[in-house]
């Protein structure tokens, strides 16, 4: 039963034509499915394809997000969909543009307020909070969500937001509110640019070592659980090397010994933490549940 | 920044053989000079004790023959006695330019030297004049060189180890050869600082005059190396090791001062002014190089990346930069200096809100220095607004069992609890400083509200204890000594936090048994109270509580005698 249900919502879901009206209608029933199961979160994992397809569509994920984020009866499906479009959008190098005409304004503020709150890829944040400020330029409420709003991205993830609206080729760049932010950072960026480098900072060897052995272990950490959910693990075989990019495999094909050569590429993608959680993770969190509750009465 | 005066009291200490006489040839040396012969005791030298050549811009050299004589030289210098400057000088130009300068030397221009510690007395200087004009008659140069000349040649010239003499001299240079690394620099310094107060057995029985005469010299001699390093530092663009050892400096002497019975000596008193006014102006060159840094934390992560780490450097310098605007209370420094630090250290607050949230116990300390320092600027309004944000940070951790400071102070500890979640917060949260030390703040401006907070915290303390250090009088020479910091006071465990502040400030100063008064301490009432400040930073242990409140109170920090 579940699964006619769920496939039939994939099934509108993944569609290739968008109608505003029957979405709605899908995203509601998919909210209501997810309530009438005795555990939401199992639910929300087993209805994982069609989230995957909602954070994949921005015109499914505005409607989606604005329902579920900001309302707390939905709250574990709006985490999986943060969840899905943050991993999504993670190495994207562009500002994520929505449009949020049809959504109520009350709504597309508070979710920009949970989205930035959620800790979510800059890309997206960062495209809600200026859509917003594009789609909503007469609402004091909205203009007043993204001063706060830009001001905390530019203060927390620093590096990705100016990237962001450096690199971005959107219109959404155009915006005053990101001209402004884009010179504010411009500016901090020149004048650290001009201080020294400092030995009086640097960290003790007792320091060193120990942040050492906790990027190692948490290394390992990230190695071992990815390895562990990977499905590579069950088709391929594993070999590591310490010295070479450019490697051969020997192979025994029965009594024939192959070779085949292949060359390591490195992959990896850098993420911004928020600056608060290492300056003051405590204080980093509080921030984030004040910003989650709204904008500020 | 000039070490003049600290270089002018060690070479005025350098009055025994071996000393001066020692140290002019490596002086000599490093100006470029060819040293021929030196000094020997039991041999004629026909007034000359040093011999050395040097050759000009043009290549043309120039014999140089150097007398020396210590101290001040009067009138009667001039003529006879031990110190008399005529006959050397006649037997210089007369017997050793005939008849012993070698032979390759010879015709060559001649200029005789009179090297002394001290100063050619005005009385003498006429007598001298006649000499130089016989000199001159004779086709060669006289000239005088004293402290005035030879210390901005010293401080040019040859400002490293070769300076000492002999005691500490390795420990000294293991410290500007790993200056770099301000941990080991520091380290190494402190033996060093060891070395040098580390008087032997026959000296104690000695008259009180002498034992006067040898601490003063060991003072200069630990003065001259804080001042070497310092240079070094400045030097190897790292001042974090100057400034630490600043710290330790000045404890020490005064610990040292204590323990002679020379804490009130005039002479002391002028090189501990002179460290003091080093370690003030490498201070100030210190933050004026950091501040810009300092106040960006997209920055210093980059320096310190862990929240451990960052929070370690935080407090650091919030302890440093308090204890900064202390020293500049209690010295009676002006009011636009105390201004600007005051400034400076409210930025400091405002730009990093883990000042209000203590990693490890310890860094109460430096809280409370900070604290200490806004109410001794009267800034009651700062005081009152980190206290109350600190009581609400940490009502928060208790209600969230995370994030509480780690009593024992280790950073292996911190990175378990804070960051890898390896630890049981509570675990490493059994005994807190942080508490009573707030009580005393709350009660020295006042605050029954911030004391009905803390009050209302104790459900959540149950099992913890509350820890109110008292210091003893031993405290003051406790620097240097093979003594462990739990035998130099008693503590307290609090049973409750006072609901006002008459009856807390009550409690604060209840000394239990164990420990001193404010009274006991030789320092009390004078600027030099504020040592207490520099030896909790440097031996980490909490602020006596008589000290906070003398902070807050309304009498004046200076005392009578301005020192900087």
């Amino acid at each position: 039963m579940n699964d006619n249900v769920l496939f039939g919502l994939y099934d509108k879901l993944s569609h290739s034509t968008r109608d505003a009206a029957q979405d709605v209608a899908t995203l509601d029933a998919l909210a209501q499915w997810v309530k009438t199961q005795p555990d939401a979160d199992h639910a929300v994992e087993i209805a994982h394809n069609c989230i995957f397809e909602i954070a994949k569509s921005p015109a499914l994920f505005v409607p989606a997000v604005t329902r579920w984020l900001a309302s707390d009866e939905h709250a574990a499906l709006g985490r999986a969909l943060v969840d899905e479009v943050s991993v999504r959008h993670l190495a994207t190098s562009t500002i994520v543009p929505y449009d949020m005409t049809d959504v109520p304004e009350s709504d597309a503020i508070l979710a920009a307020f949970r989205l930035c709150a959620s800790g979510n890829a800059p890309a997206v944040s960062l495209g809600w909070v200026l859509s917003l400020a594009r789609d909503l330029p007469e609402s004091p409420h909205a203009q007043k969500a993204v001063s706060i709003l830009l001001s905390y991205l530019a203060e927390q993830l620093p590096s990705a937001t100016h990237r962001l609206l450096r690199l971005d080729n959107s219109k959404l760049k155009d915006l005053p509110v990101a001209q402004q932010t884009l010179a504010r950072l411009d500016e901090v960026d020149a004048i650290i640019a001009q201080l020294p480098e400092l030995r009086e900072l640097a960290m003790t060897s007792a320091m060193r070592l120990a942040h050492a052995s906790f990027k190692r272990s948490e290394n390992r950490d990230i190695q071992r659980s990815a390895r562990e959910s990977s499905v590579l693990r069950y088709l391929a075989t594993e070999f590591h090397f310490k010295y070479a990019n450019r490697t051969t495999i020997e192979m025994a094909l029965g009594d024939l010994m192959h070779e085949t050569s292949m060359t390591m590429d490195a992959h990896h993608l850098s993420m911004e933490l928020p600056l608060s959680e290492v300056t003051d993770p405590l204080y980093g969190k509080l921030n984030r549940m004040r910003l989650a509750k709204g904008l500020p009465k | 920044m000039s070490l003049q005066l600290i270089l002018t009291h060690y070479l005025a200490s350098l009055r025994e053989r071996n000393e001066l006489d020692a140290l002019l040839p490596e002086l000599l040396k490093a100006m470029g000079h060819s040293v021929q012969s030196r000094a020997q005791t039991g041999v004629p030298q026909a007034g000359v004790d040093l011999l050395s050549t040097q050759a000009d811009a043009e290549g043309v050299e120039e014999v140089f023959l150097w007398i020396l004589k210590f101290g001040d030289l009067g009138r009667g210098d001039l003529h006879s006695g031990q110190q008399a400057i005529e006959p050397s000088v006649h037997e210089a130009v007369n017997e050793y330019v005939r008849n012993r300068l070698p032979a390759d030397l010879a015709g060559k221009p001649v200029r005789v030297v009179v090297v002394s510690n001290g100063v050619l007395k005005q009385e003498a200087q006429s007598g001298f004049a006649a000499l130089t004009k016989y000199v001159g008659e004779k086709g060669h140069r006289l000239e005088f060189w004293g402290m005035d000349q030879l210390t901005p040649l010293i401080e040019a010239h040859l400002f490293d180890e070769a300076l000492l003499l002999a005691q500490g001299k390795s420990d000294l240079r293991a410290a500007l050869a790993g200056i770099e690394e301000s941990e080991a620099a520091v380290r190494r310094f402190v033996r060093f600082l060891n070395t040098c107060f580390d008087a032997p057995a026959p000296e104690r029985e000695q008259a009180a005059a002498t034992r006067r005469r040898l601490f003063l010299k060991r003072c200069a001699a630990a003065a001259m190396g804080y001042g070497v390093l310092t240079v070094w530092s400045i030097a190897e663009n790292n001042l974090k090791p100057a400034v630490i050892v600043g710290d330790s400096v000045l404890v020490r002497l005064w610990a040292e001062a204590v323990k002679a019975g020379l804490a009130n000596d005039e002479e002391f008193c002028e090189r501990f002014a002179a460290c003091l006014r080093v370690h003030l102006d490498t201070l100030e060159s210190y933050y004026e190089k950091i501040m810009p840094t300092l106040l960006l934390p997209r920055v210093l992560v980059g320096y310190r990346p862990n929240p451990v780490v960052y929070a370690q450097l935080v407090f650091e310098e919030l302890g440093r930069l308090a204890t900064l605007l202390l020293i500049a209370q209690f010295t009676g420094a002006p009011t636009a200096v105390r201004g600007g630090i005051h400034r400076v250290l409210k930025e400091f607050v405002g730009a990093h809100t883990v000042c209000c949230r203590p990693v490890f116990d310890d860094h109460s300390i430096d809280l409370s220095l900070a604290l200490c320092a806004l109410l001794g600027e009267d800034d009651v309004q700062s005081a009152n607004s980190i206290l109350h944000n600190t009581i609400a940070t940490l009502k928060i951790a208790l209600r969230q069992n995370a994030y509480l400071p780690v009593d024992t102070d280790l950073m292996e500890d911190a990175m378990a609890t804070h960051v890898m979640g390896t630890a049981q917060p509570r675990e490493l949260f059994q005994t807190s400083t942080l508490v009573p030390m707030l009580a005393t703040v709350a009660a020295a401006i006042g605050d029954d509200k911030a004391l009905g907070q803390l009050q209302a915290l104790a459900p959540h303390l149950e099992g913890v204890t509350l820890e109110r250090w008292y210091p003893s009088k031993e405290l003051e020479t406790f620097a240097g000594s093979k003594r462990g910091l739990g035998d130099v006071g008693a503590s307290r465990a609090l049973a409750e936090v006072r609901a006002t502040a008459p009856a807390e400030v009550e409690a604060s100063l209840s000394i239990p048994e164990g420990a001193s008064k404010r009274d006991d301490f030789v320092w009390c009432g004078s600027p030099l109270e504020v040592l207490v400040a520099l030896s909790a930073r440097l031996h980490r242990h909490p602020l006596p509580t008589w000290f906070i409140l003398h902070c807050a109170s309304d009498a004046p920090l200076a005392g009578d005698a301005p020192l900087a």
